[in-house]
This record gives structure tokens, C-alpha cells and sequence, in this order.
């Protein structure tokens, strides 16, 4: 890439800011539209010994295939999964207290206290 | 009669007979707008003058009524039709007199996912008389549940139509917002447009307007903003008070009689603002 950019450079002022286009505009495309996007994650309780949680970010970005990981109070690991394609991920209800964890994308971490499981 | 005294006879007499439709506005109510899971969602679809509260009109029972919700940007939409929810009610307005308006108490667990829903009411034209006219306003409320942005941005195809260019569920108090004014689908230069505040909330359980009005007039011109978007389509509107405030882009639908009378289609869009505290 410097090299497609060095290469019959421009010279002069027009140039330069020819140059400096070129350059931001590689940077752009290497940074891409780095959102400010934060992880969501939601929680239900079924009603049937099961909980449904939902992943994703506030820009709408998808939870697909992001770890999930459900711990006791104690921080003793019950289980980790993957969000599905469509952002959740259902588990058997543990019978103590728990907390899930939503391990996103550029260590976006966000975590739910299975206290406040909604109906 | 002189020249100008014709043409102000003119102009009064094209007011008189086809101007806009006295700031009705067809409610699609939810509460709020921005909710977290859990929270029942009941709506009152009420036919309005929403900063008086009066005259309430008849409202006959809308023949679409149904929600299009997305969680995420690259879900697919899924539209659910609701109108089995829909629950008759006599709704009072600030007169004391009522007329027929509508709620729909929808199940809890059915509506607790997370994401966009918007809530659309296509209803059956209602005849003015004061007017001589019929007019139809095809009503858009988005709620988001969560935070998961979804479809709020999207067209839902209706004839009149108004898309967002910001969330219509959050909007700070003092901020402004945007949107394109679409007939069929196509961006409407220059519509008409009336924005008016919903100067008391509805209570669902009384049927009827709740508590004083949150707001004095300062002159008769402020009760309905009037503005018009622009060649483009686009409006802005600022919103310097808390609460709901309706938006209606008169007479931009392609149907314009209706049983042999004139026909208002209008794109009506509710949005909601809230303090920062």
C-alpha cells in the first residue's frame, strides 16, 4: 500500500493534498465504520425451567456466533456457548442465583443478573 | 371588487374548501416509547385533536392494525398482525363528550423480545363533515424494547407515509427532528405539515385525558405548527417539551376521492421526547 502510494507521486502542494486524500482515505478504509457501538444483553424466564438471553449492540450490530457465559454468584462457571444466528441463546434455568455474561466483539463485555430476568 | 379584493375572496374560498384538516390526528398510543423487556404493552388508538384532547371523533374499528419488528440491523422484519387485539372503547375528551376509540392490551410474552416495533394503523376513511370531505390517516408509533435498534428507519409501504431520519423513541427534550414526507413511496415536495403537542397524557384504564394541561398557549398560531417539507421531501421540527408530539403531512397520498367526495390520505408519525435528568 505505501508502495501504490509513492508510486508517480504528485509533486507540489496539489500534491501533497492529493496525497493526504489518498492517505485518509485508506485509513478509512482500514478502520471501516468503527461504530461506537455498546453490547446489550437481555434475559427471560420462560416459565418452563428455561432462560432465553438476547445479544447485540446498540447500532444493530448481531451477537451471532459471541461468547456467552453463564456463571454462579460465586463466579463458578456453569456453562459457555455461542449466541445463535439470531442473537440468543436458551439454557436450562440454574437453580442458584447466576449471573450471564455476553463476551462481544473488541472485548465488549456486558453482564445480566439472573435476578432480574423479565416474564 | 377590485383585483385584490378578488384574489383575497379567492384565496379564502380555496382555504374554506380545501384547506388542511384542522389539525385531526389519528393517536397510536403505547405509553413510552423507549421500554426495557418485561413491561406489558397496551396502546390506545384514538381519533384526536391531541392539544385540546377535544372533539374526540368516532373512530370505526381500523381495518389494518399490525406491528413490523426487526432486532438488529440484519434480521429480517416480521409483521404480526394485531387487529384481534383490538378492544372497543368510548374515549372522553376534554368537552366530556366521548366518542368510539380503540385499545389493544398486548400479551406480555408474545412482545417482550428486544428491538424495533413499529406499530401501524391503516384506518377506514372518516367522513368530515364540516369539511365535506373524507380524510385517512395512515399512523406510524414506533417502541423500541432494549435498546437493539432495528427497522425504525424503514418504510413500512404505506400510501402516506412518513419515514424517520432519527429514532423516533429517542429524542432529548430541546433536540430536533427529522423525516421525508413519502406518497407512495416517493419522496413529497413541499407537503403540508401540522405538528401538534399532546398536552395531556391518555389514561387507558379511565378511557379519557388524565390531569392539566402541561402547557398554556401563548397565542392561538402555536396550538399546530405548520411547516412544509422541503424539495426534497424533508422536514425538521424541534421539540422543546417532554412528552409526545404528532406529526401529520396532510393530503400526500395518490387516492384523492373517496364515495364520489374528496379524500385527505395523510402520513401521520408520532414521536416521543424526554428530559434529561
Amino acid at each position: 500500500m505505501v508502495e501504490a502510494l509513492t508510486r508517480g507521486r504528485p509533486t507540489g502542494v496539489r500534491g501533497i493534498a492529493i496525497s493526504c486524500a489518498i492517505a485518509a482515505g485508506w485509513l478509512l478504509a482500514q478502520t471501516g465504520g468503527a461504530a461506537a457501538h455498546s453490547p446489550l444483553l437481555s434475559c427471560f424466564d420462560n416459565d418452563d425451567g428455561t432462560v432465553t438471553c438476547e445479544a447485540g449492540y446498540s447500532d444493530g450490530a448481531s451477537s451471532a456466533g459471541q461468547t456467552v457465559r453463564v456463571r454462579e454468584a460465586s463466579n463458578r462457571l456453569i456453562l459457555e456457548s455461542v449466541f445463535g444466528s439470531d442473537g440468543t441463546f436458551s439454557f436450562k434455568k440454574p437453580e442458584v442465583s447466576f449471573v450471564v455474561e455476553f463476551i462481544g466483539d473488541s472485548s465488549h463485555f456486558v453482564s445480566f443478573d439472573g435476578e432480574d430476568l423479565a416474564k | 371588487m377590485t383585483g385584490r379584493g378578488r384574489f383575497a375572496f379567492v384565496v379564502a374560498a380555496l382555504l374554506a374548501a380545501g384547506g388542511p384538516a384542522s389539525a385531526h390526528f389519528l393517536l397510536l398510543y403505547p405509553g413510552d416509547a423507549a421500554r426495557m423487556p418485561g413491561g406489558a404493552i397496551e396502546l390506545l388508538i384514538a381519533f384526536a385533536h391531541p392539544f385540546p384532547g377535544a372533539p374526540m371523533m368516532e373512530l370505526e374499528k381500523p381495518p389494518g392494525f399490525y406491528v413490523v419488528r426487526q432486532r438488529g440491523a440484519e434480521a429480517k422484519p416480521e409483521k404480526i398482525d394485531l387487529t384481534r387485539f383490538l378492544q372497543r372503547i368510548d374515549f372522553m375528551g376534554t368537552d366530556e363528550k366521548s366518542a368510539a376509540a380503540y385499545r389493544a392490551a398486548l400479551p406480555r410474552q408474545e412482545f417482550r423480545s428486544t428491538g424495533d416495533y413499529v406499530f401501524v394503523v391503516e384506518p377506514a376513511p372518516f367522513y368530515e363533515a364540516t369539511e365535506d370531505k373524507y380524510i385517512q390517516q395512515f399512523t406510524k408509533t414506533v417502541v423500541n424494547i432494549g435498546g437493539v435498534p432495528g427497522n425504525w428507519d424503514q418504510d413500512v409501504h404505506l400510501p402516506a407515509e412518513i419515514r424517520p431520519l432519527a429514532k423516533p423513541y429517542a429524542n432529548w427534550t430541546g433536540g430536533v427532528f427529522s423525516g421525508v414526507v413519502l406518497s407512495d413511496g416517493k419522496p413529497a415536495p413541499f407537503a403540508e405539515i401540522e405538528v401538534q403537542y399532546m398536552n395531556r397524557d391518555p389514561d387507558l384504564a379511565a378511557a379519557r385525558w388524565q390531569g392539566e394541561p402541561k402547557v398554556k398557549l401563548p397565542h392561538p398560531a402555536f396550538e399546530t405548527v405548520s411547516l412544509r417539507s422541503d424539495a426534497a421531501g424533508v422536514f425538521t421540527i424541534g421539540l422543546p417539551k417532554a412528552g409526545w408530539w404528532g406529526i401529520a403531512a396532510l393530503a400526500v397520498g395518490p387516492e384523492t376521492t373517496f364515495q364520489g367526495k374528496r379524500l385527505s390520505q395523510d402520513a401521520v408519525l408520532w414521536v416521543q421526547a424526554r428530559d434529561m435528568k
